[in-house]
């Protein structure tokens, strides 16, 4: 016989007394904070930034220090220390005189893991988040093409800048142009940014170009001579990014240099503050020789997934949000009306299923017809329309969204009838399940692609579907980026070729249409050839020719000519499925002005004409 | 006790060495740390070449790995392939952030769950154990990522959007107001709570489990038959013994969560340990990941010796021999 | 308080009211599991899923289930489609039966395995102690301390991203905890007077762990294994979205989960199901545990 719990012990009523009261202590505190710091929702003026507890900022000139960061570290509230002003609850005053001025919040869920593009080989926000500060000798303009940044104006054959054997380009330095600090921009920086690149210490990234250059000539100081050893075609792309010798020629360590994550350059905005993993903090640069940005202030806030960067939009807690997910969109776009908006622009780059072009490693893919057959099986328009809500384009090819694109070649078209029927005519018959079978092999194949984006899976389901209409068997195997992405030599699956049909999706990120490493039968990685770029494993001799012509070919039409006729080719050849353009997808806050004009500008990247950015 | 303590931490470090090995070897399997470069097609196979040995990646297996362990002895901790930043600078931001809110949530975690734990196993099938254990039902069964987005979007959209008190998004404090302590306090809200949610539906069933199973042993219906007073019997007697599986999981999971609550900071944007783990661990930070999982492995030894330290002050009959 | 004692046929001696005679005990369990009414519940409710899930096949193929239709894009729930459909415009009631194959064999099994390599080596090491129970625990703390992603890319890599692999891998991740919980109950048990008792007459040691320690810590290794199964299933979810698990289109009631994040707001019925489902299984779970804890503790109360 048990002995039940007597009823003096804890009684019911004093746990539901507790109870009620601990829930009402863990709702009240909670509530206390919130009310005292959420900025009042009416007020339309900007929270007060002046607030004393801001972060202690490290000026990049100081020499390295590799040690304790100088960099803030968040309030513990264990530091107690910290001026009693700060404990004030911060409400922001209403109709404030803007003391803290324009802010600019954006949330990007991916880290920008250095703020040098010469260091790294990462894309995308790396470099806009780099070329908010630091500039180069040329710039974009908004047609896509060169314009002078550092340099006055382009170097052009007719203006003398490039020489008539084409092999010295002259620059001449604006006059005035000074770096952040008040020091003035000068040939020796171009120089010292070349020997930086070639210095083989250096943790320099791709030296693509640099190491054609011969000499770098400096008869005055807003004067540079880049003498190439060759003619170099793609000479636009090169010193797009330019480092101060007075800051980093200073430093006895290049490599651990704070100058990679704090740069000092004479872009539109200076960085103040990079705490990794969390925010980035930029103020505009007053010496900005295109004027001044109107934005004050901006930060990029690092979110942990997309998802919640999406949340922080719709909480008005962010003004901007890079790359958000398609599928985010639709519900984006109901918030109109109340200051949400959504660009979303088609760029350069296209997402395509590539055949691997190896025929010994996939000997099924080596016929042509075939791999007509299945590019006219994928419904591309479905796609386009349903999966990303019609907003973006079918892509054409390679040099999509450039002014090296073949317009005048026509899409593949949606025709399952017509694929089938070439199928029937290679030999191709349905079996009991549907799938084709030929010689007693099936028509069946992996297509790859990488894991953790929604959109691709999306679309491998379609396409998989659309392929079983025409009596072909898709099986679908992902892979983590690093393992696809991964070079020769620690087994990456592109560069091994141990892929069939493979998805990805490639642009081309600064006005030069020169990609040829992806085609190119020398690029193919092999154990002889580690570091081929081939990823496609494609060998055509014309192509290769082709490619060989347009990269000494300086004459700009006679060089776009070559290109077209590159893309002629390839056409008939049905290598890939070219499926959509990748877009540039932004969420943005109604008040923010001026920075579609950003977003739509070919070449130009988030960094294009920020300083002509508003809040209204 | 003070000699096996001393003789664990003895044995903890060859332990820990050879953890790190297995490790080193296990990071070598999951990528590489140059794959960022194989994207960029204008590379050669000179660059490549000269990148590997910049990073020192053209050694030999065993060489890297004795040249990591060197450096870790003298204290340099190496540096970050992906931003050049030293990895113990890196630590030191994060650490204290998970710090924050892995104490925060704790505190919460451990005074519910032990109150409710107890509460509803001295009342088994009354109506407050039937709402409790339900709710600790869909708390168990719910992810933390759900969870999270859910109170993200109640409390951070929709509260906001009502003009009622609402909480932020994410981070770790308003970038424009800077880290002041309201400010914190205020962020820490929603992750402690999602956080703590998860783990308490957990630890109250382990605690009511155990107290059941105590409840009717012998002493204490001795101790109620001395005349104690429930609270003080429960107390004194029961409730340590109850104690023993929680000392167990918070020192099983207490290793885990300062090494990084992932999905947690990933949906609040908390800039903690297991964010620097997790994206770091996609481009194969090498040293970044070894000295986390360092980290994490000393207090993985350091926790289980606590926690069995632990049993042997709750239970005075547990002798370690 | 007196003690009787009764001698068995066996000869054993066993102090009545610690443990009985454990055939005696076992019937008894059963006969106590049957009579407990959550108990039973929960086990007609994961053979009512588990049946359907396993049936499934003959009534609408897998490649049915996972077809996707264009026109139904995030369809909310209808006559037709009771539960919906996806982002793709698949039947969620079909991917949620498909799913629940994958997913209770996964968080089943896995669990199991991980509960049977943790009962035993916890018991060895709590009861034997020294050299065994330190080599125990330094392995308990070197599988502790290797994350999980790495352990999953690892043997993904080397026994390929099947199903197998997944239970194998949730197993080995969480072995440890139960072991630790098991050993931590053994610790203070093996000290109790009638494992002293049990010792002194010379009952064998297995005997001793299995019969007699044994059914003592069930309570918190029930509540283990519900909060494991869970987590399996979850941390499943986790493997496939890193394309270690099951591949698209195959369907599992996590990666569903997971993959309805961004349609919270717009579709939230893509996400309900599955968790409705979770739900019900770490329920059901949970319930016929705590059935066959109330069994075989000879000290619950009726």
């Amino acid at each position: 016989m048990h002995t039940s719990i007597s009823q003096n012990s804890i009684s019911r009523r004093r746990m539901v007394r507790l109870m009620l009261l601990g829930s009402a202590a863990l709702a009240v505190a909670p509530l206390a904070v919130a009310c005292s710091q959420a900025p009042a929702p009416a007020a339309p003026a900007k929270p007060a930034d002046s607030s004393p507890a801001k972060p202690a900022e490290t000026k990049p000139a100081a020499p390295a220090a590799t040690t304790a960061p100088a960099a803030a570290v968040p309030a513990k509230p264990a530091e107690a220390a910290k001026p009693a002003a700060d404990a004030k609850p911060t409400t922001a005053p209403a109709a404030a005189a803007k003391p803290g001025g324009n802010t600019l919040v954006m949330g990007m869920w991916q880290e920008i893991p250095i703020l040098n593009t010469l260091m790294t080989a990462e894309g995308g926000n790396v470099t806009s988040g780099t070329k908010l500060v630091l500039r180069g000798l040329l710039f974009t303009d908004e047609k896509g093409s060169f314009e002078g940044e550092a340099a006055e104006q382009v170097p052009t054959t007719q203006n003398g800048g490039i020489s008539p054997d084409g092999k010295a380009i002259t620059y001449k330095l604006r006059k005035g142009l000074t770096w952040h600090d008040g020091k003035p921009v000068t040939s020796a920086d171009v120089r010292f940014t070349w020997e930086a690149v070639m210095k083989p210490d250096n943790k320099v990234g791709t030296r693509y170009g640099y190491e054609k250059i011969d000499a770098v000539d400096t008869p005055d100081e807003q004067t540079a001579i880049v003498r190439f050893k060759e003619p170099f075609a793609s000479w636009g792309i090169l010193f797009d990014v330019l480092m101060p010798k007075h800051v980093v020629g200073a430093e006895p360590d290049f490599n651990g240099s704070r100058f990679h994550q704090m740069p000092i350059g004479f872009g539109p905005f200076k960085v103040t503050e990079n705490i990794k993993g969390d925010h980035i903090t930029y103020e505009a640069f007053d010496g900005y020789h295109r004027g001044r940005p109107k934005i004050d202030r901006m930060f990029i806030k690092y979110f942990g997934s997309a998802d919640a960067m999406v949340q922080a939009l719709k909480a008005k807690e962010v003004d901007l949000t890079w790359s958000t997910p398609i599928p985010s969109i639709p519900e984006l776009k109901t918030l109109e009306g109340q200051g949400i908006t959504t660009i979303v622009q088609p760029g350069t780059g296209a997402e395509r299923y590539v055949f691997n072009g190896d025929h010994k490693q996939v000997p099924l893919f080596a016929d042509r017809e075939l791999r007509q057959a299945l590019s006219l099986a994928v419904d591309r328009k479905t796609i386009v329309d349903k999966l990303l809500y019609g907003l973006t384009t079918i892509a054409r090819g390679d040099w999509d969204n450039t002014p090296w694109e073949n317009t005048s070649l026509p899409l593949v078209e949606y025709n399952p009838e017509e694929s089938k029927k070439i199928l029937d005519r290679l030999g191709w018959k349905p079996g009991s399940d549907g799938i084709r079978v030929k010689d007693g092999q099936k028509l069946s194949f992996v297509n790859t692609t990488t894991t953790g984006s929604q959109l691709r899976e999306n679309v491998q389901l379609l396409i998989q579907q659309n392929f079983k209409d025409v009596g072909a068997e898709m099986t679908i195997k992902n892979e983590r980026s690093s393992q696809l992405f991964g070079s020769y030599a620690a087994g990456g699956l592109w560069a091994r070729g141990e892929y069939q049909m493979g998805g990805w999706s490639q642009g081309i990120a600064l006005p030069d249409p020169d990609i040829s490493a992806r085609y190119l039968s020398k690029e193919i990685p092999s154990d002889a050839n580690p570091a081929g770029a081939s990823q496609y494993r494609y060998s055509n001799p014309q192509i290769d020719t082709l490619f060989g012509q347009a990269a000494s070919e300086l004459d700009p039409e006679k060089r776009k000519a070559i290109f077209f006729k590159i893309q002629e080719v390839m056409r008939e050849e049905y290598q890939f499925i070219w499926l959509y353009n990748s877009t540039a997808s932004w969420g943005m806050q109604t008040k923010v002005k001026n920075f579609d004009q950003t977003v739509k500008t070919p070449f130009g990247g988030f960094h294009w004409r920020a300083e002509a950015w508003d809040l209204a | 006790m003070v000699a096996y303590i001393a003789r664990r931490l003895i044995e903890a470090v060859p332990l820990l060495l050879l953890i790190s090995l297995v490790l080193f070897a296990i990071i070598q399997m999951t990528g590489d740390p140059l794959a960022a470069y194989t994207v960029d097609s204008t590379l050669t196979g000179a660059d490549m070449a000269r990148l590997r040995a910049l990073y020192g990646l053209d050694q030999p297996l065993p060489i890297q790995y004795l040249r990591w362990l060197g450096n870790m002895l003298v204290g340099s901790w190496g540096t970050s392939y992906v931003s050049n930043r030293p990895v113990a600078e890196l630590i030191a931001q994060r650490l204290p952030n998970t710090i924050i809110l892995v104490l925060s949530s704790y505190s919460i975690i451990l005074v519910v769950s032990i109150l409710l734990g107890v509460y509803t196993a001295v009342r088994q099938y009354s109506w407050i154990d039937q709402i409790v254990t339900t709710l600790a039902f869909i708390g168990i069964a719910m992810p933390s990522f759900w969870l999270g987005l859910l109170l993200l979007i109640f409390f951070a959209v929709e509260m906001r959007n009502l003009g009622l008190p609402y909480f932020p998004a994410g981070g770790m404090y308003d970038l424009t107001v800077g880290p002041t302590i309201p400010q914190v306090l205020w962020h820490l809200v929603l992750p402690s709570i999602t956080l703590a949610t998860v783990i308490t539906a957990g630890y109250i069933r382990f605690v009511r489990a155990s107290m059941l199973e105590v409840i009717n042993q012998d002493y204490i219906r001795t101790a109620r038959a001395k005349g104690l007073s429930e609270r003080v019997t429960l107390r004194t007697h029961a409730l340590k013994n109850a104690a023993i599986p929680l000392v167990t999981l918070i020192g099983l999971d207490l290793p885990r969560f300062l090494s990084g609550a992932i999905v947690v900071e990933s949906i609040f944007a908390w800039p903690g340990m297991g964010r620097l783990f997790w994206e770091h661990a996609e481009k194969t930070d090498i040293p970044v990941l070894m000295a986390v999982m360092l980290f994490t492995s000393i207090l993985v030894v350091l926790c289980n010796l606590l926690a069995d330290v632990g049993y042997a002050y709750l239970d005075p009959r547990i002798r370690y021999r | 308080m007196t003690e009787t004692i009764r001698v068995e046929a066996s000869g054993a001696v066993a102090p009545a009211d610690r443990t009985r005679p454990t055939r005696g005990l076992y019937e008894l369990a059963g006969r106590r599991f049957r009579r407990h009414r959550l108990a039973m519940l929960g086990i007609a409710t994961l053979l009512l899923i588990g049946g359907i899930c396993a049936v499934a096949p003959l009534v609408v193929p897998e490649s049915a289930a996972n077809r996707v239709d264009p026109t139904m894009f995030r369809a909310p729930p209808s006559l037709t489609r009771p539960f919906g459909s996806d982002d793709v415009g698949r039947d969620i009631l079909w991917r949620t039966i498909y799913g629940g194959r994958i997913s209770l064999t996964i968080g089943i099994v896995s669990i199991a395995l991980a509960m049977s390599v943790g009962v035993v080596l916890g018991s060895i090491a709590g009861y034997y102690g020294r050299w065994v129970d330190s080599l125990v625990m330094r392995l308990t703390d070197a599988m502790l301390c290797i994350p999980a992603l790495f352990l999953l890319i690892v043997l993904a890599k080397i026994l390929g991203p099947t199903v197998p692999t997944i239970i194998v891998v949730i197993g080995l991740l969480n072995w440890m905890r139960v072991t630790r919980i098991v050993r931590a109950n053994f610790l203070s048990l093996k000290e109790q007077d009638f494992v002293l008792a049990a010792r002194a007459l010379g009952v064998s040691d297995a005997s001793i762990i299995f019969r007699h320690i044994l059914p003592n810590t069930f309570a918190p290794v029930i509540v283990a294994a519900t909060l494991g199964v869970g987590h399996a299933i979850i941390l499943e979810a986790s493997a496939s979205f890193l394309g270690l698990g099951v591949q698209p289109p195959t369907a599992s009631w996590g990666s569903m989960l997971f993959r309805a994040q961004g349609l919270m707001i717009q579709a939230p019925w893509v996400a309900i199901f599955p968790g409705l489902m979770i739900l019900v299984t770490v329920m059901a779970i949970n319930f016929v545990g705590d059935g066959l804890r109330d069994a075989l503790d000879p000290r619950m109360r009726e």
